[in-house]
């Protein structure tokens, strides 16, 4: 299992963000340059949720022509298989993720369904019963204000430079 | 009657980059002394410019 510290939950809005120079790109990428100063070996988790998300958003963005929205969905999707942890949102995983996003409005908060299974992803996959697979994620690469809300309840930090 | 007979190439299968295992997909581990290390979590050395897919 790798180390925690060196286990990075990557969101959607961070994958769009490394992937275009329009997004907020130098950002992202400065993030990366900390990460491999700091560690030899790193890991990057994501979760299928966030795969389909992150392809969607690509195939309907305006400013892709849209000739060119599958190719470039099929080129960062490529990219997203070969180089992250896909985590897989159980059945389980996402009927806690329902009920999280169904609490939404008495906690006076709008987290999107995507971040709920999220979240209950990075707070389940530590649990034993997830054998072989099972990570502890202790940061998450995000430029969504919903994982700085979220951090402390779900055991995580948004991680910084 | 005839009964036609097509030989069908079998088409190599791509080598996958990953593996599947009960609750992740997983990338494959290769490279250099078997050692890869996915560094960062997009292999882009560039961001995609807004002038290849406007």
């Amino acid at each position: 299992m790798p180390s925690p510290e060196s286990t990075f939950f990557v969101d959607t809005s961070f994958h769009i963000s490394y992937c275009f120079e329009r997004e907020r790109h130098e950002e992202a990428r400065s993030l990366i340059r900390a990460i491999r100063n700091r560690f030899s070996n790193p890991t990057f988790v994501t979760t299928n949720l966030i795969f389909t998300e992150t392809l969607n958003l690509i195939q309907t963005r305006d400013w892709i022509a849209k000739q060119l929205r599958w190719s470039t969905a099929r080129q960062v999707g490529k990219d997203i298989i070969t180089y992250n942890v896909i985590g897989i949102i159980t059945a389980e995983m996402f009927r806690l993720a329902w009920e999280l996003f169904e609490r939404q409005e008495q906690k006076h908060r709008s987290w999107s369904f995507v971040d709920c299974t999220s979240f209950v992803y990075i707070r389940e996959i530590r649990k034993k019963q997830y054998g072989q697979d099972r990570l502890t994620i202790k940061n998450a690469l995000a430029f969504d204000s919903d994982f700085d809300e979220a951090g402390r309840e779900f055991g995580f930090q948004v991680f910084r430079e | 009657m005839t009964t036609r007979v097509t030989t069908s190439k079998k088409r190599p299968r791509a080598r996958r980059s990953y593996r599947v295992t009960k609750y992740a997909i997983i990338p494959i581990k290769s490279g250099r002394n078997g050692a890869y290390i996915p560094s960062k979590p997009i292999k882009t050395l560039r961001p995609i410019l807004d002038s290849e897919i406007a």
